[in-house]
């Protein structure tokens, strides 16, 4: 028998706002535990829920980019249920009148491409976060109350392929939109997974589960794999009987486990939130968002490879996160060159980030002080290797390259007088090259390069230093 | 002016607990804008008055102590005391004990600092022995605040009562309502409808926001914690089951049944399309009429049958002013806009 | 309205009522429950829910964080703090 696996997605993505959806108090994740919380988003009472225009806004970005048709007049929904994440026993969500509907991602698999049709974003609170230490639960409401987007796929995946590639779409379309920073590892991007397998051809769903708050691409493919496998045994061998549940993912067993019984009989007495009034999205404030949108990760690409002739493989690592493309435009605003940043992004910065084993959106570098270490080396005042090492410098302390190269007097050695007598005293204690050289080895030239490099410590003009060599070789071979 | 509050309405530092164990300790750590607005009016704060529990005690039964607030101005302790009436009985018990309330009309008076009960009918309101003492708070306490989402934009309001404006008057036809014509008040039977409806619409809609808004008190961050509860599940049942009184359990059970899937359509959206119904009705009818006369009291104690009594106000976010007038007092329920009309007609009424 | 149907509010309330007061919280939510029952002839045909009295749109406030209170005088409020944390009763065995 031939199984076939459908999955739907909801993804959680926070907005990136300065301030939380109905409350004043920062969104900003890494604070102290409970330091953006006030009483509202503590669960005390009297105070009143005043919501954040630029969340509704960045609502609106998020359905430009999904292609979803933006809901004229929105509302907002109070979801009730106890839990200590969720001190006012409710959340404000958006049940009978979502921002959009309707909406697509088309993706690019090795199959082709293919188009994931959207059922629905909702905006709503995030709950708070709860630590488990001594015996007892502690509870930090500083991500209590902050806004996100609940992006609701249709149950359109065959494959853990399609689901990852689709995430990364994403996250590209999100996080060049501004709408969120889309960091999985920050939790600022979760993903509940529903999936149920039927045979091949059938066009009825099978049983359906849900893992819920995964948040990371490898846990995703890993519990896509495991439940199918459980699905398609159950199926075939009647080993367990399916039921229509939450389940919970454990990344560390690798498994997935049933949650309790009455987790899943939740009524959540959704009902409309006579305090927050409702908010018309006219077609004048969509096509203002529309202009303020900042350009697409498509766009730059095209931009890059056909305007600033940067190279396809370079531009396509760079438009892959927002974060390089950030540093990329701050580069070239600075006045390096599109091609010589994007070659340093991509050479050096990246190797960073292999080194720190870092994804490329947790990359962190002093963009002017990058832009004027590049421009260093253009200007030919430090040599390439010279500036490999600064660059290391740059990105683990923040030293200042203009500083440190005068500092440490670093800058590039063409006075002529002294090389020569480097270049010479090289060609004598190394009789043996310049012999193989004379026999017609040109290979030689670059260890004997190597040799008067090291001797001036990098420094010296590369250029300058080939061409005394060069000559000090013919001349020892007429 | 000496003025006092309920303490469902929060003075920063004092414990404020709208009359629950639940919120046991709870020392308030800012202000409601009514407080500060009466401070910076230069009135005198004299202090907080014990709320009986989210303003809901004897919703379901007989009972109908005299509330702390109509003892307070009745002993003199202040001229006024703001209010939250959740579903009428200050209207009710001020009227029968020959005193006045005052309830604004929604969005006109912040509700930020107030510890809500049934967020699209609280309103915080003045009880005071005098008409004049009455619109001098309310004209302190009205106006916009940014903090309150459903504030109305209006930054400030004048309240008076200037006894020579003419009124028209829709009058319930009932004995207990006698306005005499005179040259400048008319006069006339106005048609009611829906108050056979009304107490269900009410509880209904009433008791699922007291429900949802008093899930927040479970034992968990801060309050009351049952003694010796062991476990979260324990926590929150034996918290919420010892912590609160029995109305404002019933009102929490009422709630969840109304909002329960099963529930939902025919019961509580039912019942908001039936406010709409009644909204458009009573709009209508206050064109006609600058002020409805209601009785303030029809004796007898079942509070479910006489909450519609009460209901206009609350369903629909209108002004009332309740004062003494005949056995029963009287109910004068207006339109925002036609306050002063209505206050004029009640200074009429009181002289 | 039966006693199971009372328990499962309970359950969803997050209450119970004692013994003393099961009675009466029965007999009033029956007596409720049938009388809501007047609804059900009212033709709201074609009426919108009326959520809120006023009909106002669009209200916000600017995006901007504002410190509303100092984490220690919040913390002050919670039945338990610890290292700045609200400590609540353990959700996970």
């Amino acid at each position: 028998m031939k199984y076939e696996v459908v999955i739907g997605l909801e993804v959680h993505v926070e907005l990136a706002t300065e301030s939380k959806l109905f409350c004043s108090c920062g969104a900003k994740f890494g604070a102290d535990p409970n330091e953006n919380v006030c009483p509202a988003c503590a669960g005390m009472p009297g105070m009143l829920p005043v919501a954040n225009k630029k969340a509704v806004e960045l609502g609106i970005a998020a359905a430009l980019v999904t292609n979803s048709r933006v809901t004229p007049v929105i509302t907002f929904d109070k979801k009730n249920y106890f839990y200590p994440d969720l001190p006012t026993g409710y959340q404000n969500t958006q049940w009978l009148a979502p921002i959009c509907r309707d909406g697509y991602v088309d993706i690019e698999t090795q199959a082709g491409q293919k188009r994931i049709n959207l059922k629905q974003i909702h905006i709503e609170e995030d709950a708070g976060k709860l630590v488990h230490s001594h015996g007892v639960s502690l509870a930090d409401y500083n991500r209590g109350g902050v806004p996100l987007v609940e992006i609701v796929s249709q149950p359109d995946f065959r494959s853990a392929e399609e689901v990852i590639v689709y995430l990364e779409k994403l996250r590209t379309l999100l996080s060049f939109a501004g709408v969120s920073d889309c960091r999985m590892q920050e939790g600022s991007m979760r993903c509940d997974v529903n999936l149920s397998v039927r045979e091949a051809g059938s066009d009825i769903l099978g049983t359906r589960t849900e893992m819920k708050n995964m948040n990371s691409l490898k846990a995703i493919v890993r519990a896509i794999a495991f439940e199918t496998e459980r699905h398609i045994n159950a199926l075939e061998t009647g080993s367990e009987e399916l039921v229509q549940e939450t389940r919970r993912w454990d990344d560390s067993i690798g498994e997935s486990f049933a949650m309790r019984e009455k987790e899943n009989a939740t009524d959540y007495r959704y009902f409309p939130n006579p305090e927050i009034m409702p908010i018309q999205i006219s077609e004048q404030w969509i096509d203002a968002v529309r202009a303020s949108l900042p350009e697409t990760a498509h766009d730059k690409f095209s931009r890059m490879t056909k305007e600033l002739s940067v190279s396809e493989s370079d531009a396509k690592i760079i438009t892959g996160s927002k974060n390089l493309a950030d540093i990329f435009d701050a580069l070239t605003k600075n006045g390096v060159l599109a091609k010589d940043a994007a070659s340093w992004i991509v050479t050096e910065l990246l190797s960073m980030e292999t080194q720190e084993n870092k994804s490329s959106d947790d990359i962190k570098i002093n963009t002017d002080k990058f832009a004027a270490l590049i421009l260093l080396v253009n200007k030919k005042e430090i040599s390439r290797t010279v500036a490999k090492k600064v660059f290391a410098l740059l990105y683990a302390e923040d030293v200042d390259p203009i500083d440190y190269v005068k500092q440490n007097n670093l800058g590039m050695v063409s006075d002529a007088a002294l090389l020569d007598g480097i270049v010479a005293s090289v060609l004598a204690e190394n009789p043996d090259s310049v012999g193989q050289y004379r026999g017609g080895n040109e290979k030689v030239v670059g260890f004997l390069m190597g040799k008067i490099m090291g001797k001036t410590a990098g420094k010296a003009d590369p250029g300058v230093v080939r061409e005394m060599l060069m000559n000090g070789l013919a001349a020892a071979s007429e | 002016m000496k003025f006092m509050m309920q303490d469902c309405i929060m003075a920063a530092g004092e414990i404020c607990t709208a009359g629950s164990k639940m919120l046991r300790g709870f020392r308030a750590p800012f202000s409601a804008a009514v407080f500060e607005r009466c401070e910076s009016a230069g009135m005198e704060f004299a202090g907080l008055i014990p709320s009986d529990e989210f303003g809901i005690d004897g919703l379901f039964d007989q009972s109908d102590a005299v509330d702390a607030s109509v003892t307070a101005v009745l002993e003199d302790k202040c001229d006024a005391v703001l209010c939250n009436d959740v579903f009428g009985k200050l209207r009710r018990q001020a009227a029968s004990n020959g005193l006045i309330y005052i309830r604004p009309v929604y969005g006109t008076v912040s509700r930020f600092g107030l510890i809500p009960a049934v967020s699209s009918m609280d309103q915080v309101g003045v009880l005071c022995r005098s008409l004049e003492d009455g619109l001098a708070v309310l004209s302190a306490i009205s106006g916009h605040d940014s903090r309150d989402g459903t504030s109305l934009p209006q930054e400030a309001y004048s309240y008076n009562a200037d006894n020579t404006r003419a009124v028209t008057v829709g009058l319930a036809d009932h004995p207990a309502v006698t306005i005499n014509q005179t040259d400048h008040i008319k006069t006339a039977n106005a048609e009611l409808k829906y108050f056979g409806v009304m107490p269900q619409v009410l509880y209904i809609l009433g008791a699922a926001e007291i429900s949802n808004n008093t899930t927040r008190y479970d034992g968990v961050k801060f309050g009351f914690r049952a003694e010796d509860a062991r476990g979260l599940e324990d926590v929150y049942l034996r918290s919420r089951s010892e912590g609160f009184g029995q109305d404002a359990k019933l009102a929490s059970v009422v709630g969840c049944m109304v909002l329960s899937k099963e529930h939902y359509e025919p019961l509580y959206h039912k019942s908001m399309q039936i406010r709409r119904l009644i909204k458009e009705y009573y709009d209508g009818l206050l064109e006609k009429f600058d002020v409805i006369a209601l009785p303030a009291n029809l004796g007898g104690n079942d509070k479910y049958a006489q909450s519609a009594l009460y209901a206009l106000p609350l369903l629909c976010g209108y002004a009332s002013v309740a004062l003494p007038h005949n056995d029963s007092g009287v109910q004068f329920i207006c339109k925002r806009g036609n306050e002063n009309a209505m206050f004029s007609l009640a200074r009429e009424v009181l002289t | 309205m039966t006693d199971a149907t009372l328990s499962a509010y309970e359950a969803m309330a997050k209450l119970r009522f004692d013994n003393d007061s099961r009675a009466w919280a029965m007999n009033t939510l029956s007596r409720l429950e049938e009388n809501f029952q007047a609804l059900s002839p009212v033709d709201t045909t074609g009426a919108e829910p009326l959520v809120s009295v006023l009909d106002t749109q669009n209200v916000f406030r600017e995006d901007k964080a504002v410190k509303f209170i100092e984490r220690e005088e919040l913390l002050e409020l919670a039945f338990e703090e610890y290292d700045g944390y609200f400590q609540v009763p353990k959700t996970i065995d």
